[in-house]
């Protein structure tokens, strides 16, 4: 049984794949977050799951306090009309009323310091996995042209209790964009640029139907690089998993971005 | 009873050597000096050059035949000079009739329908010359009629008679309305004649309309070289009046737009023209007709008028509508086992429809506030459009017309349908990139680097394409209520709805597929309901035409 909730905090919606980061922190100082997408602002990226944290006395006495404050009260539940495509954030205060805004929008005065100090609660609380999956593209980093690149793909669970996958033979699930580069190579993976991207050819039962607590997997993906060159390549997941969730699971979309790997292709 | 003509030439004596008989002698044309004088003094210049053109070789006059027909009618026997008019040979008729002082005589002699039977009964002489003599006795259009239904009278003899403008206040004052539209069909000749003819007698729409119908197109079009032939049509009908009228008359539309304008047109009556006009005709227009037609119009309605004959725009729309549109939304995104929730967004259909004589045209013009975007931004966003959108489709019907359907996004537009905000990306606190957010129909993000290195700072093309759907009217096509999905994309893909909704794989859904035809649904219901005369309805296909 979970103590009185005293603040939560999410970003969801948009264009699909839709944003998923909810953060629910008790009175008695448990944290319970579940992450299906944290693109565009969240991190890290390459992970969704279900997490779960205790936040230290000073932490929810810090947080007890911001959150006090009688100015928070002059805040407008919902500062301007919503559009879908680029989802909402939501922050429930501690009079039980909640504030909607765009996640286009910075958060409405005097918000911001209560949603700064709410995210910093949810990166540490990703520290802390229950049950997740994590992507990791390990390609090689030099390769023929024409020839089928393996992209050295694995789901891993880095919880310690199972995450089931659900219709895992999808096609579409997983894509890979490979763009040529120049220079330095840096910035994580963009979704908006990976959600069309060519999917990777799985064989059938390439994504395992769960991933146990701690547990690896492989996924046998390649793509072909034509041209010599260098390469960027980043690859999307989007899988629906049954999450671990306050002893029950709670089935969501985790998408996951992984990346960049560079290849050199010769001539 | 008319008045008389007085019978001023009349100075010769009936001569002493007059026959004992009347029958007068064989015909002959009067083409001494004295005849044609005589001629031209009574029927005037035209009709000496038409007696002449037309005259068989010279032949002596024979002036026992003149003489007898003076004697008659010197002594009023009316009878007696019909009768011997009767028996007259056709050339003593004729130069019986361009004698002046038989006229001034016969008027004397003559009452309106005695001096109408005496013209029946003369077997020769023009029509011009009998009317002429009827004119000066006085007549009336019943009197008068049966010369000119007279099927020997060759046509030369009717059309000449326009040339006299006193026969034409003769025929004004014996004739009405409907006479004067008869008589003037029976003269035949050219519409310009004719009508000439009506309009001096006073004559209705419906008339000119009649005898308008009555002409070929060749005879029709020659009208529009007599500009006092305008004016009488200005006078006659207003703006719609005239453009119908010219409607009938054909022609160019330089012809018809100037006439027209000199009667002060509307727009709509301007617009109508132009756009059944063919696709060479409505080039034709003149620098001057172009000018007469700005002054009647507004400067709004000009520069609608000017389109349509620069780009050959033949209809254009202005789209301003909104509408609620329902999809699933979790009823609260801090509880990860919240249920969905219908939420309502509006969307708005801001654009203008375009229809020209080649394409179908869809444009959005969008003013950016906030950040000042670059020219990497705008080509970014726009080639982002174009690869969804540019020919994707285009529309055809039936008789095998084609037209591409264009979007054309104006960035940066005056009276902007839209009006987007730029914003600035936002610091990647793992990686301290510059990122971008998720956009919407008002609000873009717009990073210095505009993606040409990754990260991506700013809104990518995939995203301008699905924002232009909704700027065009389009909602979103995700997290729909079945219902919702078959109203708006098709048949579910599954009969059970997954928790969320269904999601099309479309540019308006997950962004993962193109536009498709039935996003091209509101666009051809408009051009289809604006089709030209006898155009066959419309429908979308993919791809260019």
């Amino acid at each position: 049984m979970s103590a009185a909730l005293l603040t939560a905090y999410a970003v969801g919606g948009g264009i699909p794949p839709a944003t998923y980061e909810a953060l629910r922190v008790h009175e008695d100082g448990v944290v319970r977050a579940v992450v299906g997408n944290a693109w565009p602002f969240g991190a890290p990226q390459d992970e969704a799951g279900s997490y779960e944290h205790r936040l230290e006395d000073g932490e929810l006495a810090a947080l007890a306090a911001v959150l006090s404050d009688p100015a928070l009260g002059e805040a407008s539940s919902r500062p301007e009309e919503l559009t879908a495509d680029a989802g909402r954030c939501q922050l429930r205060l501690g009079d039980d009323r909640d504030v909607v805004w765009s996640a286009s929008a910075p958060a409405p005065e005097p918000l911001g310091p209560v949603v700064e100090r709410l995210r910093a609660v949810l990166a540490a609380a990703r520290r802390h996995p229950a049950g997740a999956v994590a992507l990791a593209l390990e390609a090689p980093a030099t390769a023929g042209a024409g020839e089928a690149l393996p992209l050295g793909i694995t789901l891993r669970n880095p919880g310690r209790e199972p995450v089931a996958l659900a219709q895992p033979g999808d096609a579409g699930r997983l894509r890979a964009r490979v763009r040529r580069v120049e220079g330095e190579v840096g910035g994580r993976p963009d979704l908006e640029a990976l959600v069309a991207a060519e999917p990777v050819a799985l064989p059938p039962g390439a994504i395992p139907a769960g991933l146990p607590g701690g547990s690896e997997q492989t996924i046998a993906g390649e793509v072909a690089l034509a041209a010599p060159g260098r390469w960027r390549v980043d690859v999307l997941a989007r899988l629906d998993a049954d999450l671990p969730y306050e002893g029950e699971t709670v089935r969501l979309e985790c998408v996951m971005l992984a990346g960049p790997v560079v290849v050199t292709v010769g001539a | 009873m008319p008045e008389r003509t007085p019978a001023a030439a009349d100075q010769e004596r009936r001569p002493a050597d007059a026959p004992a008989s009347l029958v007068p002698g064989p015909a002959r044309l009067d083409l001494s000096p004295r005849g044609l004088i005589a001629l031209q003094r009574t029927a005037g210049n035209a009709a000496v050059g038409a007696l002449l053109q037309r005259a068989p070789a010279a032949a002596p006059p024979k002036a026992d035949a003149i003489a007898g027909l003076r004697m008659l009618l010197r002594d009023g026997d009316a009878h007696g000079a019909i009768a011997y008019m009767g028996r007259m040979e056709p050339g003593d008729a004729g130069n019986a009739l361009a004698t002046g002082d038989l006229r001034g005589l016969a008027v004397k002699a003559f009452d309106d329908e005695e001096m109408a039977h005496a013209m029946y009964a003369l077997k020769g002489g023009t029509l011009h010359q009998k009317l002429n003599w009827m004119a000066a006795e006085g007549s009336s259009w019943k009197l008068v009629r049966p010369l000119l239904v007279d099927p020997g009278v060759p046509d030369w003899q009717k059309t000449e008679l326009y040339q006299q403008n006193y026969l034409r206040s003769f025929f004004s004052k014996i004739c009405g309305d409907d006479e004067m539209e008869e008589a003037v069909g029976l003269l035949g000749g050219t519409l310009e004649a004719q009508l000439n003819w009506m309009f001096v007698e006073g004559t209705s729409v419906a008339a000119v309309k009649r005898r308008i119908g009555a002409h070929k197109p060749a005879g029709r079009i020659a009208l529009y070289r007599h500009d006092y032939m305008r004016d009488f049509f200005a006078d006659l009908v207003g703006d719609d009046g005239m453009a119908e009228l010219v409607d009938l008359l054909g022609g160019s539309l330089d012809d018809r737009l100037r006439w027209m304008a000199y009667e002060d047109t509307n727009y709509a009556a301007v617009a109508d023209r132009i756009r059944k006009a063919s696709d060479t005709d409505y080039k034709t227009v003149t620098p001057d007709t172009r000018w007469r037609l700005q002054q009647d119009l507004s400067a709004k309605e000009w520069s609608r008028v000017e389109a349509m004959l620069d780009r050959g725009v033949l209809d254009a729309h202005e789209v301003d509508t909104s509408r609620k549109e329902p999809h699933w939304e979790k009823k609260d995104y801090t509880d990860p086992t919240s249920k969905w929730y219908v939420e309502t967004y509006d969307v708005e259909s801001k654009y203008q429809l375009e229809r020209t004589r080649t394409e179908l045209r869809v444009r959005v013009r969008i003013k950016f506030t906030g950040i000042t975007p670059t020219a990497a931004h705008l080509k970014l966003w726009r080639d982002g459009i174009d690869a969804v959108w540019k020919d994707a489709f285009h529309v055809e019907n039936a008789d095998g017309k084609k037209l591409p359907i264009v979007f054309d996004p104006v960035f940066n537009a005056g009276n902007p349908h839209h009006t987007i905000k730029l914003v600035p990306p936002v610091e990647d606190k793992v990686t301290g990139h510059l990122v971008k957010g998720r956009a919407d129909a008002g609000k873009w993000y717009a990073g210095p680097n505009a993606n040409s290195v990754p990260p991506e700072d700013t809104t990518n093309g995939l995203s301008a394409a699905h924002e232009f759907g909704h700027l065009v009217g389009l909602t979103d096509e995700y997290q729909l209520a079945k219902a919702d999905y078959e109203r708006i994309v098709g048949p579910a893909p599954a009969a059970v709805e997954p928790p969320g909704g269904f999601t099309s794989h479309t540019i308006m859904g997950d962004k993962t597929g193109g536009a498709e035809l039935r996003h091209m649904t509101e666009f051809v219901n408009w051009l289809n309901g604006r089709l030209l005369p006898g155009e066959k309805p419309y429908r979308a296909v993919a791809g260019p035409p």
